[in-house]
């Protein structure tokens, strides 16, 4: 008895829950993609937050987003405990020779201090082409991925450094879905 | 109350700058409120022992505001337990009883706190902060998968310039830490930490050296207790200091990475406290007081080298690691009780990390793989190690205690293929590893081995990945043959439709001649959905317990029953 109140309870919680999170939402135009919807967004305000990410390669050499300006930027966000992040990379590296003149790529490990081996081991042994930046303490990383630690994460910035589309997880499949947004990117 | 003052006081003061400063970026808050649901019923368990099904409301707040070069922020969490049986070894565990809707309690408490500067040369941090280093033989604070997020709470100061950097740290450690399996915070610690670094990076070259020390205690680790005459307890108190140095070298010799690191401790020791008085008229007879100083003289060493030839798109990596960690008992089991589950220290392993080491911190290993990626006939990627290892027997050095595990002496020997490739629209990754260790009492008795294979596709909207690992074990355990024959397979379907739906069946199957001999299936499936901030998933099945070993092993029961989840991140 009591465990059907508490689902009930539970059933009518996420309903409003739900309804709540969900409320504002905006049905996006088929013609347009989310990528140019946002474009359009950006050149008209000109105001939009640029964002720079500047950190060490696993080379230990210094590193800034700034310095791929004129270029659209797919960062990856990953960790050597993560099989889909090295998925994506992997899958990253298929698309680089077509895309880099393009898009450049960096990837972000989150692995801590311990592990920091591991990320050299795996980018070395994978022939990584793109840079690979680290954070050992996370301080640069846990402000920019929601949750801190949630990984696959993914923003595609614009030429001018500005967040055009974020990316949670990535499943088979997903890397079709990429090669078409980075075509679309003019 | 204090901490809520804190809290109240902090929110508000980012509210009034957030109000004042309006219509300009200078002044950015963030705020961030993380909410789940659970309701968990578990047949299997209610079998066995006491009732155990239970809802939790959680919510976690973050809240984040920056200003110039200043940031100022803080996470609040509160759980609210509803159909728990009381609990008394939870900590704030503030509990409510009526017999109207449900039984419940709470925990309100304030995890994080703190308040960053970071200019161009140097950054500051008050309050929470997350630090390591040489490689997690000198400390490791961090969010841990398996353990939970690990602070100090103290002073974080970092200084560079150009080749030359610096670092102090200090505090307390893990002042609040939750249970990831329970969702409950545990004890508070006793426990400071502290820590400097001193480096310099010349051409390819970074050398630096390290000192940390630490104060641990007093834990309990069996409660006092008087019976008529006797009194008995035991408790333990632990400090050391550690010196240590590291070095990096990058492409000084084109392709190539070195490091390096040498970590020794000239002073620590155990302050063993064992009291069992028998109260003779006004005398106290037999009580025990122990000082070890298990950890002078100690020292840990791990080197990892690497060079990679490229040729035609081709590219041949040799890795070779090494390490050795002598007396280095630095073990967060030796330094808690049940009650606690912290880890200050996580020194490289070179094994796998599904594959078990009992002795991890009085042990030497090699480990050497090749890799190779065919970037010109199969497009694939391809590697093959061998890792062997051996314990040092400085058993007499530790403290033995009912609580603590025995020293394990084993010697091992692991070897490792495995083999990756991207086709046009699915992918396929294989292992296989076979994992060996003589024991003193079990020589050439615990085998492993290890195979696994996964593969993806997708056509359309629809996703799919199909994941099997298979394991085929012998065990023996101080002389008990515990595993023979057995084989533990587990099979992962994920069928995802869009960004929005997901569905996983997972079936284990476990067959152990020693025991019944009977062939076990724990089937499961799971389907989740996800719209925007919304996470909601349905579990039903079997969950096989047993040792799950995430780079540390625990023993987790057998699940079986229902788990509904609902997640609003905001």
């Amino acid at each position: 008895m009591k465990s059907k109140k508490l689902i009930s309870l539970f059933i009518v919680f996420s309903f409003f829950m739900f309804a709540c999170a969900t409320a504002k939402t905006v049905k996006p135009k088929k013609t347009e993609t989310k990528v140019q919807k946002t474009q359009k967004k950006v050149k008209k305000n000109s105001n939009a937050e640029q964002m720079i990410l500047s950190l060490e390669t696993t080379d230990g050499e210094k590193f800034s987003t700034e310095s791929l300006r004129g270029k659209y930027v797919y960062i990856s966000f990953w960790a050597t405990w993560c099989e889909p992040c090295k998925e994506e990379l992997k899958q990253l590296r298929e698309m680089y020779d077509k895309y880099k003149d393009k898009v450049a790529f960096v990837g972000v490990s989150i692995d801590t201090e311990d592990t920091i081996d591991k990320v050299s081991e795996f980018v070395t042994d994978n022939a990584i082409p793109f840079p690979i930046l680290v954070d050992p303490e996370g301080n640069t990383v846990s402000k920019i991925i929601p949750g801190g630690d949630t990984v696959p994460y993914a923003i595609l910035l614009d030429k001018n450094g500005v967040i055009l589309k974020k990316h949670e997880g990535f499943a088979p499949g997903d890397e079709e879905k990429l090669k078409k947004e980075f075509d679309e990117l003019k | 109350m204090k901490k809520n003052l804190i809290f109240i006081i902090l929110t508000l003061f980012s509210l009034t700058i957030f109000a004042g400063t309006g219509k300009k970026n200078e002044v950015k808050l963030k705020i961030q409120s993380k909410n789940k649901v659970t309701i968990k019923q578990d047949f299997q368990r209610n079998k066995t022992s006491k009732k155990d099904d239970f809802t939790i409301f959680s919510n976690q707040l973050k809240l984040e505001t920056t200003y110039s070069f200043f940031t100022l922020g803080l996470r609040k969490t509160a759980l609210v337990f509803s159909g728990k049986e009381k609990d008394d070894t939870m900590p704030n565990f503030d509990y409510q009883y009526s017999n109207e809707l449900f039984n419940h309690g709470w925990q309100n408490y304030l995890d994080r706190i703190y308040f960053k500067t970071k200019m161009k040369h140097f950054s500051l941090i008050l309050g929470d902060f997350y630090e390591s280093m040489n490689r997690g033989l000198i400390f490791s604070f961090k969010n841990d998968p398996a353990f939970g997020d690990n602070t100090i709470r103290g002073t974080d100061f970092k200084m560079r310039l150009k080749g030359f950097h610096f670092k102090a740290f200090g505090g307390k450690a893990n002042p609040q830490v939750r249970d990831i399996s329970l969702d409950e915070r545990l004890n508070e610690t006793d426990d400071y930490v502290w820590g400097t670094e001193v480096g310099y990076k010349l051409w390819k070259i970074d050398l630096s050296a390290q000192y940390g020390g630490g104060n641990f205690g007093d834990y309990t680790i069996l409660e006092k207790k008087t019976l008529g005459n006797t009194t008995q307890g035991e408790n333990i108190s632990k400090s050391f200091h550690i010196i240590g140095t590291s070095l990096k070298i990058n492409n000084a010799i084109p392709k190539s990475r070195l490091y390096a690191t040498f970590n020794y401790i000239p002073k620590g020791e155990d302050d063993y406290n064992k009291i069992d008085i028998m109260k003779i008229g006004k005398k106290e007879l037999n009580q025990s007081k122990e000082k070890k100083s298990d950890l002078d003289g100690s020292k840990a060493i791990f080197a990892t080298i690497s060079k990679w030839f490229d040729f035609s798109k081709n590219r041949l990596t040799l890795t070779t690691e090494g390490k050795m960690y002598d007396k280095y008992f630095l073990n967060y089991t030796l330094m808690e009780d049940s009650n606690y589950k912290r880890r200050y220290f996580n020194p490289p392993t070179l094994l796998w990390q599904n594959m078990p080491i009992a002795n991890e911190f009085d042990t030497w290993a090699v480990r050497e793989k090749i890799a190779f990626r065919d970037n010109f006939l199969t497009k694939a990627d391809y590697s093959i190690e061998f890792v062997k290892g051996n314990s040092l027997n400085n058993e007499k050095s530790l403290i033995t205690t009912a609580n603590y595990g025995r020293y394990v002496k084993e010697d091992f020997y692991f070897g490792g293929i495995t083999l990756s490739k991207q086709f046009s629209s699915f992918y396929i990754n294989k292992k296989y590893g076979y994992y060996q260790i003589n024991t003193e009492s079990d020589k050439d008795y615990t085998r492993w081995h290890y195979f696994y294979f996964e593969t993806g596709s997708h056509y359309e909207k629809i996703s799919g990945k199909l994941e099997n690992s298979l394991y085929l074990k012998r065990f023996k355990n101080n002389g008990v043959e515990e595993q023979k024959g057995a084989i533990e397979d587990t099979v992962l379907l994920y069928i995802a439709y869009g960004q929005h739906l997901g569905f996983s069946f997972i079936n284990t199957y476990w067959h152990n001649d020693v025991k019944d001999g009977l062939d076990n299936f724990y089937p499961s499936g799971k389907i989740s959905f996800k719209y925007k901030a919304v996470t909601t998933s349905l579990f039903y099945g079997k969950i096989k317990g047993g040792w799950v070993c995430e780079g540390t092993c625990r023993l987790v029961p057998d699940f079986q029953g229902f788990k509904l989840e609902l997640n609003i991140d905001i």
